[in-house]
């Protein structure tokens, strides 16, 4: 008898092949303690958020089918008061945890929570390495003073931390202090330049994404002049959203992931299996890369991570282009070609007569 | 090491997906895959069972040799603890003490 960390893939391969929903995303509340200007989440105030037993039960269900990875995000999940209960039920249930927070709302007693819940991660969101930038998009004073404290906090405790980080207009100039702010605290950094429009349709959020030269700089010292950016699906472009994964909003309706929001179907009133073979499921798995008709023929498209649930947020077409992907793509392609040119002509130089 | 009650470690997080066990450990960033006879010790390892009780189970469900299923769990469990992935409540002696 051996342990194998290999097969792992194989049993990535497997849950796709049998749609068994391994990762599960979850919306736990739409109430945020923060009013982040390129906030994708619009609240449907009508609707009640599921309780925690209505939770336990779903939690029930995805243990029996199979989940392993449970990501808990909100709005902010430290707003629930049964935040604690429904994490602890998840661990019993042997979920792996990945948690999703602002940070604003821990303090020494949380921490010592969140750390008997044996997380995968705590993955904070920071955006800006002064309070003055941080403070300004979050629209709360205090609330980079108590972010950079939760992180500090977990870190003493040995809980794996990751600062996330969106680039946007407010706070590209800070990029690489984030960056190593994050790494003088203990702490992972992992950040995004695409910002999704709300959920409600509204584009506004996307009105913070950076332009192209913004998006060049920011991301030159990034990019590796080798080409290891390229997208490593090559020109497979599926995804596993629909597929061995989806996500739950505070409603209990499934979408394929959370940037996709329409819904297969709630789970207070359909089975698992009716919402994994509704439409729009069927339809995002069916969808490959002939399907695209401005895509399949893209020279880009070997730097390009396209996102189906963006162009159909953008566009309202699933099966175009994304404006954001293919700006991210071209910008990619630029650099490492740029950087190439610069090799050749150090060489060039630098060669003996 | 036969009395001794192997039990997953409560750090872990674990899912049987066909028969193999998928376990992770947090603080590790480590997945470990088990296979089937893996998987059913890994399952047995509920704290209440000595090593010796998981060995008599495996020799009737895996058809073989009590001495092999008990070689076979000692070391295995050796490695999962190793691993971090099980701890040893204690011992068979104690459990009936207590």
């Amino acid at each position: 008898m051996k342990t194998h960390t290999n097969p792992y893939k194989r049993i990535i391969k497997k849950t796709m092949d049998r749609l068994i929903p391994f990762t599960v995303h979850w919306e736990l509340t739409y109430q945020c303690n923060l009013q982040c200007p390129h906030c994708y989440v619009a609240p449907q105030n009508s609707r009640e958020e599921l309780s925690s037993g209505e939770i336990a039960g779903i939690l029930d269900l995805l243990q029996e089918r199979g989940t392993l990875h449970v990501i808990f995000s909100g709005g902010e999940i430290l707003t629930r008061k049964d935040f604690f209960d429904i994490a602890r039920y998840a661990r019993k249930k042997g979920f792996a945890l990945r948690l999703l927070t602002n940070g604003t709302l821990i303090d020494e007693t949380v921490a010592d929570q969140i750390k008997d819940l044996h997380p995968l991660s705590v993955e904070v969101s920071l955006y800006g390495s002064t309070p003055a930038s941080h403070d300004r998009i979050t629209a709360c004073p205090d609330s980079f003073k108590r972010s950079l404290e939760a992180l500090r906090l977990l870190n003493g405790r040995s809980v794996r931390t990751i600062v996330k980080s969106l680039i946007m207009k407010g706070n590209a100039g800070e990029f690489q202090s984030m960056k190593a702010l994050a790494q003088e605290i203990g702490s992972q950094f992992l950040y995004d330049t695409v910002i999704i429009p709300k959920m409600d349709g509204s584009l506004e959020p996307c009105g913070n994404r950076l332009d192209r030269e913004e998006l060049y700089s920011v991301l030159y010292p990034e990019v590796q002049k080798n080409g290891e950016d390229k997208n490593p699906r090559g020109d497979d472009l599926s995804c596993c959203a629909g597929v061995n994964a989806f996500s739950i909003s505070p409603y209990g309706d499934v979408y394929p992931c959370m940037g996709f929001k329409e819904s297969g179907g709630n789970l207070t009133k359909k089975s698992l299996s009716e919402i994994q073979h509704s439409p729009i499921f069927s339809k995002i798995r069916s969808i490959t890369l002939s399907d695209l008709p401005d895509c399949k023929e893209c020279e880009l498209i070997q730097y390009c991570n396209r996102c189906p649930a963006l162009a159909r947020m953008e566009t309202g077409d699933l099966l175009g282009p994304s404006k954001a992907d293919c700006l991210l793509a071209s910008v990619i392609k630029n650099i490492i070609d740029d950087k190439r040119k610069q090799t050749v002509k150090e060489n060039q130089v630098r060669r003996p007569i | 090491m036969d009395k001794e009650i192997p039990i997953k470690s409560p750090s872990t997080a674990s899912q049987i997906i066909d028969g193999e066990a998928v376990i992770i450990v947090p603080s590790e960033q480590m997945v470990n895959v088990l296979n089937s006879v893996g998987c059913r010790i890994w399952d047995l390892a509920d704290g209440r069972r000595s090593i010796a009780e998981i060995a008599e189970i495996l020799t009737r469900e895996f058809n073989v040799p009590y001495k092999t299923a008990l070689k076979d769990a000692i070391e295995f469990t050796r490695d999962l603890a190793e691993k971090k992935m099980i701890d040893f409540a204690g011992t068979g002696e104690e459990k009936r003490e207590g």
